[in-house]
């Protein structure tokens, strides 16, 4: 085997699983198979993405899937792999959550034996985890699309995966249908670029090195690719329906959806900016500014929901909007030709991919803790559940170490890769200080949404006792949980890990090494004379302390219990409901979320009327046969044309 | 290392110092308002009598962490920022760590407050985390205008604001003043707490140790503020070369610290408490204001 065909180890155990669940008739043999092969893949995944970012070595390979025949583009059946220090990144986090995810499946599926088919799941499940690989690694932007439809099919079906819920279904046909329409708009972006500058040649390499002359061209097609790709990752005006579509899927499902699959656009985006076209001021600033707009309404609305995977949904949206924002301030510090900007656009670079890390690996943590939540107590409801800490330890305590890292408070890795992108905005003394401003403003407003998330499920005591025992979940939900807290701490406290998974790419673009330094807990620019002590003596104090004085005044302690006017407190009729939090905030604050129900109103239902209005039309028309043959006639036409001019160019 | 060692001379007199001001502060509020008042140290003697009390543990350990950490962070802010010695220990992005210690002190504290599970600490965790996210909107856009005059992100580099003399900047500063006010938990804004209303709110199931801790954390979290205040208008301008500049520094600084907290305690004197809703709204008007003032400063004013 040569070195490049490990490429197709992680899709093998997928492939053949996958057959083997449709044939096998039995419930848990076909969960364990699933979880099982996946494990195995995604372990391969993570290999794989080793040997390209700490060994350095590129994977490249092709398939053919069909005879070699004259006169049709040779990519019509031969399919390239590559992976490159790019795609090693979210290869590498697709096989970490990946692996967690189908581990704590094992016994989080058993919820569904007696109601659900678990073959159609788990056939499902590992096509939609292989077509996020194939998505990933594959080098052709024509097998790109391709991929990419697959994957959404997939995951629209684990969406809508309790048929009998009347919401899973609604909620899987909006995402398929919204996301469906993005994709649309990113084939004709391709169109455009195979009709006007490579022909059938859609390799990503080709597609790098062709000249690119027309810039109005060049705009009008990184804007529908972008567009395209703002749908599936759920960009402002088209985020309403991640919100319903990831919490209904099973949790570790949504893990994956929430953690790995809004990643793949941004990656692709990455593709387009980076590589495709020239990194431009004009790109720069449009995206961060929609980024800044998403990092907003996803941390309004998420601070007043009801349900516990809808909060994390709309969590989901910001952490996408620092992301992008992230892109979009390197952007337009790298097309500027001034090295100062220079080195703060690299680290906005870096923070958006450190951001990408960290954000699959704490949603997908809180995603895994909501799913443990469900599986004891059944329920996702705010208002239902509370005062679970006590008969959850793990869980709660998986938690609240997300939720220290997905707020960024210090030693956790979210502060890292936040205080990156403040330092490179808000240190860049151009506008951009504003929009760091406005993110330090969602900071806060993040912080509020974890406490409503954390203490409404976790500390304040319920409205009404729950019916049956409660206690912990079952290891193979636990370790899952406690690998992935374990993961945000070592992420924050040694940024040298996450440095050697994004730092090969960075070096590409920008050579960025020299200019900063990586000290345990915190990433500096050592542009005035810092002593690596002072660093020592913060992290010491920060650290050490706590711990000190958690010894000292641990020693003498008397135990009672809060006095609650003589009513027991397992259960208080009383209790703060989740809709009372911050309901002084919403009244004061009416009109961003009006803003936001417009935004709703104007590009999703508006747009679609007006698409069923048109399609409407074309139907009308094409009932009337006259017309039909016209039509007809015109296509005829049309191709011919395509083909004297010489337009469609074969191989 | 001498820059260390001012700096934790710094923390060590903030320890001190802080309780003393509160101290001096209820003895002020009593006179305006015709009591002889507690002496001066009382503050002190209050805070040494709780740290020698029992702690009580009510069945839930972030409840019995949640003081220690609020505290750390609190010491870590004071560290990174100069006070009563021009020193502290720098880096740049400084400020942003500054920022998101405060943010993780009230965070701890609402959820060590939440973790009781009494209703009145709920309300009042309820009520705090609203002020802090509007605080946290004001100090951004203050902080983050000045900085962007400054063009640095250091902290010892925001200081003296005067020297690019732009309106931006100086109406940035009023606005960092009223946010020292709101962050520093007095009438107007101590919504979280109010005594007569829910019986201190996220204080109440808090005793010993631990409620001394939290109550030291918001004396050294006021004298952080006010050293910001003295640091934005005086920082560099008093002589402070060698051992005897540097004492000189301390005492003048003190007697600054001083003329802030007595502005601010007969501020206090003269208001009753807001009502959240009232907080918030007053907050929002404010943050329109930092609009204009961002405008102003897009434009170079």
């Amino acid at each position: 085997m040569f070195e490049g065909d490990i490429v197709f180890l992680p899709m093998i155990p997928l492939i053949v699983a996958s057959i083997i669940v449709v044939v096998l008739r039995g419930k848990m043999s076909s969960n364990y198979i699933t979880s099982i092969s996946s494990m195995i893949s995604c372990g391969l995944m993570l290999y794989v993405s080793y040997r390209v970012l700490i060994l350095n070595r590129l994977i490249g390979s092709s398939i053919w899937i069909g005879p070699k025949l004259p006169g049709v583009p040779v990519n019509f059946f031969r399919i390239c792999f590559l992976i490159d220090s790019l795609s090693a990144i979210f290869v590498f986090i697709l096989g970490l959550v990946g692996f967690l995810a189908s581990l704590y499946s094992i016994s989080y599926m058993s919820r569904f034996y007696d109601k659900e088919h678990i073959g159609f799941y788990g056939f499902n499940y590992m096509i939609f985890l292989l077509s996020m690989y194939l998505t990933l690694t594959t080098r052709d932007l024509f097998w790109f699309i391709i991929f990419w439809e697959i994957m959404t099919l997939s995951s629209q079906f684990l969406v809508s995966f309790e048929k009998d819920k009347k919401k899973a279904v609604w909620a899987g046909y909006k995402y398929f249908t919204i996301t469906k329409a993005g994709s649309e708009i990113l084939i004709v972006g391709i169109l455009l670029l195979i009709i006007f500058y490579c022909g059938m040649k859609t390799d990503f390499l080709v597609l790098k090195l062709v000249a690119k002359p027309n810039r109005l061209l060049n705009n009008i097609i990184i804007a529908l690719l972008f567009i395209g790709l703002a749908v599936k990752a759920s960009l402002t005006p088209f985020h309403t329906w991640l919100p319903d579509a990831h919490p209904e899927a099973p949790s570790h499902v949504s893990a994956l959806l929430g953690g790995v699959m809004i990643k793949i656009p941004i990656y692709m985006m990455f593709r387009l900016y980076y590589f495709f076209f020239r990194p431009s001021l004009l790109w720069g600033i449009i995206v961060s500014i929609i980024g800044i707009i998403t990092v907003l309404i996803g941390a309004f609305y998420a601070l007043v929901q009801e349900d516990s995977k809808r909060l994390l949904a709309y969590s989901s949206i910001e952490n996408i909007g620092i992301i992008i924002l992230g892109l979009g301030a390197s952007l337009s510090f790298l097309s500027v030709n001034s090295s100062f900007y220079n080195i703060l656009g690299a680290l906005a670079l870096f923070a958006s991919l450190y951001h990408v890390v960290n954000h699959a690996i704490c949603k997908s943590l809180l995603f895994l803790v909501a799913g443990s939540i469900i599986y004891r107590t059944g329920s996702r409801d705010l208002d239902v559940l509370g005062g679970l800490s006590k008969y959850m330890p793990l869980t709660a305590l998986a938690a609240i170490i997300g939720m220290l890292s997905i707020t960024g408070i210090p030693p956790f890795n979210g502060f890292i890769s936040k205080w990156l992108l403040y330092s490179s905005t808000i240190g860049s003394g151009t506008p951009y200080v504003i929009l760091g401003i406005i993110l330090l403003f969602a900071g806060g407003l993040t912080i509020a949404i974890y406490i409503k998330f954390y203490t409404t499920i976790f500390t304040r005591p319920p409205k009404k006792p729950y019916t049956g025992e409660i206690k912990e979940s079952p290891p193979t939900i636990t370790l899952p949980l406690i690998s992935l807290a374990i993961l945000c701490i070592i992420f924050g406290l040694f940024p040298i890990i996450p440095w050697h998974i994004v730092g090969d790419f960075i070096q590409r673009i920008y050579p960025l090494r020299g200019f900063i330094g990586i000290y345990p807990g915190l990433i500096i620019v050592p542009t005035v004379s810092i002593a690596y002590p002072l660093l020592l003596l913060l992290v010491l104090v920060s650290i050490i302390f706590p711990i000190l004085f958690a010894i000292y005044f641990g020693s003498g302690k008397s135990v009672s219990t809060t006095w609650a006017s003589g009513v027991l407190f397992r259960s208080n009729p009383m209790s703060v409901s989740s809709r009372s939090y911050y309901n002084v905030f919403r009244t004061i604050f009416s009109e961003i979320y009006s803003i936001g129900d417009k935004l709703y109103s104007i590009f999703i239902l508006k747009t679609s009327n007006a698409l069923r209005k048109l399609f409407e039309a074309i139907h009308n028309v094409i009932e009337n046969p006259p017309y039909m043959i016209i039509l007809f006639l015109l296509l005829i036409l049309v191709y011919c044309i395509i083909l004297w001019t010489g337009w469609y160019i074969i191989d | 290392m001498i820059r260390i060692l001012f700096a934790l001379i710094n923390v060590l007199i903030a320890l001190i110092i802080a309780p003393l001001f509160d101290g001096i502060e209820r003895k002020i509020k009593a006179r305006l308002q015709n009591r002889r008042g507690p002496p001066i140290l009382q503050t002190i003697y209050d805070l040494s009598k709780l740290y020698k009390k029992e702690n009580i543990f009510l069945g839930s350990r972030l409840h019995f962490i949640a003081p220690i950490i609020v505290f750390a962070n609190t010491l870590i802010a004071l560290l990174i920022t100069p006070s009563f010695t021009p020193a502290s220990v720098y880096f740049i992005g400084d400020i942003i760590l500054l920022l998101y210690l405060l943010s993780s002190s009230s965070l701890f504290l609402v959820l060590g407050s939440i973790s009781s599970r009494n209703p009145f600490a709920i309300t009042g965790s309820n009520r705090e985390i609203m002020l802090s996210i509007g605080s946290k909107l004001l100090l951004a856009l203050s902080i983050g205008i000045i900085l962007w005059n400054k063009g640095s992100l250091l902290i010892i580099h925001l200081f003296p604001l005067i020297p690019p003399l732009v309106p931006s900047s100086i109406l940035s500063f009023i606005v960092f003043i009223i946010i020292a006010y709101i962050e520093s938990m007095r009438l107007p804004f101590d919504i979280p707490e109010a005594e007569p209303e829910i019986a201190g709110g996220i204080l109440i199931e808090y005793s010993g140790p631990n409620l001394a801790l939290i109550l030291h954390s918001i004396y050294l979290k006021r004298i952080l503020f006010a050293s910001f205040i003295i640091n934005f208008l005086f920082y560099g301008s008093i002589l402070s070369t060698g051992f005897l500049g540097i004492i000189i520094y301390s005492i003048i600084f003190l007697a600054l610290l001083f003329i802030v907290s007595i502005a601010f305690t007969v501020i206090e004197v003269f208001c009753g408490r807001y009502r959240i809703d009232h907080a918030l709204k007053f907050i929002k008007n404010l943050s329109l204001l930092m609009g204009v003032i961002i405008l102003l400063a897009l434009y170079g004013y």
